[in-house]
């Protein structure tokens, strides 16, 4: 599968575009991480991408289809999303919460077969949660709650993931943990479109990034060539400095050194 | 690594047992309440054995039988003037039951729906001014019928549906026109609700405050439903509203999960729920009507049956979908058990009555337990 956005402009009103001219693709199998400013428009771009916003120019294009014509349905079945809010007001336990995700395969009058079942518990297992299925989900930690989220999202069965900050208020361990799950649904074949506020997990993933700027064309490229010193300045108006280093495996890592 | 199948079979079993065992337990508290209540006399305080109950209603199914076969009637008829006012308090009683869970069902449903779409354990279905839609129409019953409003059930139900569902579509125009261009949201209707009910409660304040003494209490009789209309006409508006809401419910009652996330989350699950959600509000209010109207003011089982049964079976709405109706049920007929005991004014004590000072304990037991907070 190939998302492709072209030229889209989005924002809540005419008058106030929040994102101009944006133009990049995705495929399966790749890790795309958005990276921009707070208020930029991340979130604002992830809503037209799923057709939660109308875009106010240009089009999302999945396998050369524009979204713009699809149902909710036919776009659930393609794409995931994982919003950064997401706590119900009622005790789920995590099952039932991963189980939801079939709510699109099952439609409205049905109720989930033995089928369903093993793609939830499968989700589960790759997610690495099947010890919390009987907890409720708001006892969870936060780390434990975005597994979930994304056991939910791949309990869908779509081709492509969208994630909202999914490190979003994650302790450093869980951040990891996460960002560890993320590439390994990578490499399973999934498509990964992420917004994050830390240059270092785009180097993390070794993924593609976009960088998006007010009132500046989006860049968009490989992450050794858009997480820059000079880019970052532009973006977030400070000093950093991109260090690299060989671990103790010989492999070459890159990360980002704020000058304090 | 891969789960294979066996493994899921055992998984389904195992989880579905805890579930199961609690529907049993539920079951049995169910058939020991409607027995008590079907052996209480009607007004009395005091109680048929059961074996008398079980004669009774033989005598009744023969005689309907016999009624609709042409058999001879006599001797059932002469059996019936045997047992006396037994036999009508033992009938009357099974079809008071009966209307009585049937309402209790509607009520534990009507509460659930508006809980799950508000996102919010303490939202009530009274909320978009239904409660004062039933008193319109009961109003205008009385202002135009008079005394005569007493004996005219279906009228009574034609008025008060037709001002409940009167008040509900002002409630959704106006909320169509405030929100303008937008996307009506249940929030939005829900301060809508209030503004409008307020407004039309004013008005019908002004018509009682100028009603004559006898017009009142004629009033307050009908609104409360002290008496319990046993006609085969409510048993018609009952079965009707079971068709209308209950059976839509059972069928969507997985899906309907959905709302209980926010919008956008649920569109991108492939789900529409902000029509799900105002398709939901009208039946749960049309439930909340039929028990207002069959049962009178008995609005806190909408709070407290759903609180117990997501207590009881967690949140997710297929495994609450039958606890809840149960729940409901019972508590209500609980209820009008512990109305009927007790003497009052000739009649025993309006059910609504009863059923704040039943539940409202219950109510305060489930907050002080349920202090872990969801949020």
């Amino acid at each position: 599968m190939k998302l492709e956005l072209r030229n889209l402009s989005c924002g809540y009103k005419d008058s106030n575009l929040i994102l101009k001219n944006i133009s990049f693709s995705v495929e399966t199998g790749e890790i795309c991480c958005l990276l921009g400013a707070n208020g930029v428009g991340k979130t604002t771009l992830f809503k037209t991408i799923l057709k939660l916003l109308k875009p106010k120019e240009g089009k999302v294009v999945v396998d050369s289809e524009d979204v713009a014509k699809w149902s909710a349905p036919k776009i659930a079945k393609k794409m995931a999303y994982v919003s950064q809010y997401h706590v119900p007001p009622f005790p789920y336990v995590v099952k039932d919460v991963v189980l939801l995700g079939r709510i699109n395969s099952v439609r409205y009058f049905g109720k989930p077969k033995k089928e369903d079942y093993e793609i939830v518990e499968q989700a589960m297992e790759d997610m690495g949660i099947r010890h919390l299925r009987e907890k409720i989900y708001t006892d969870i930690s936060g780390g434990e709650r975005q597994l979930v989220m994304i056991a939910r999202a791949l309990a869908q069965e779509p081709e492509m993931l969208v994630l909202d900050e999914p490190t979003a208020s994650l302790d450093y361990g869980n951040m990891i943990k996460v960002m560890k799950k993320i590439k390994t649904l990578q490499k399973t074949g999934y498509g990964v479109v992420m917004t994050t506020h830390s240059p270092d997990q785009a180097f993390m993933c070794d993924s593609k990034v976009a960088l998006l700027q007010k009132n500046e064309p989006v860049k968009f490229g490989n992450v050794y060539e858009i997480i820059t010193e000079e880019n970052l300045k532009q973006a977030y108006g400070i000093d950093v400095q991109v260090v690299e280093f060989a671990d103790k495996t010989g492999r070459i890592v890159r990360m980002c050194a704020p000058m304090l | 690594m891969q789960i294979g199948l066996s493994e899921i079979k055992n998984i389904i079993t195992r989880d579905g047992l805890p579930y199961k065992r609690k529907m049993k337990i539920l079951a049995l508290v169910l058939v020991i309440v409607i027995l008590f209540s079907l052996c209480l006399e009607t007004i009395q305080h005091g109680i048929i054995s059961p074996a008398k109950v079980v004669e009774n209603y033989k005598l009744w199914i023969e005689y309907n039988l016999s009624k609709m076969f042409g058999w001879p009637l006599y001797h059932i008829k002469e059996d019936i003037l045997a047992n006396g006012t037994v036999y009508y308090d033992v009938i009357s009683r099974l079809k008071i039951t009966a209307i009585t869970f049937v309402c209790g069902i509607m009520l534990a449903m009507s509460g659930s729906i508006f809980q799950s779409v508000f996102r919010n354990p303490m939202a009530a279905p009274t909320m978009l001014g239904v409660s004062t839609g039933v008193n319109i129409g009961i109003l205008i019953l009385v202002l135009q019928f008079g005394g005569f409003a007493l004996n005219m059930p279906f009228e009574k139900y034609i008025y008060c549906y037709i001002g409940a569902a009167a008040m509900l579509m002002l409630v959704l125009a106006v909320g169509k026109m405030s929100s303008g261009k937008n996307k009506m949201s249940v929030y939005d209707l829900l301060i809508v609700g209030a503004i409008v009910a307020q407004v039309v409660g004013a008005i019908q304040t002004f018509f009682i405050y100028n009603m004559e003494n006898d017009e009142l209490l004629l009033y307050q009789e009908v609104s409360r439903a002290i008496s319990v209309n046993t006609d085969n006409i409510t048993f018609a508006f009952l079965g009707i509203s079971i068709l209308v809401c209950i059976v839509p419910m059972y069928f969507i009652r997985f899906s309907f999960n959905a709302v209980c996330f926010d919008n956008d989350d649920s569109k991108s699950l492939g789900v529409n729920s902000g029509l799900m959600k105002i398709l939901t509000l009208i039946l749960g209010t049309f439930m909340i009507t039929a028990g207002m109207v069959h049962c009178g003011t008995v609005g806190m089982i909408t709070l407290v049956a759903p609180f117990i049964s997501r207590a009881i079976f967690g949140a997710e709405y297929r495994k609450v979908f039958w606890g809840n109706l149960m729940i409901g049920g019972i508590l209500l007929v609980v209820c009008r058990d512990v109305a009927s005991m007790i003497y009052f004014n000739a009649e025993g004590l309006p059910l609504g009555t009863v059923v704040n000072f039943v539940t409202v304990p219950i109510f305060v037991v489930i907050m002080i337990s349920q202090r872990r907070v969801f949020e």
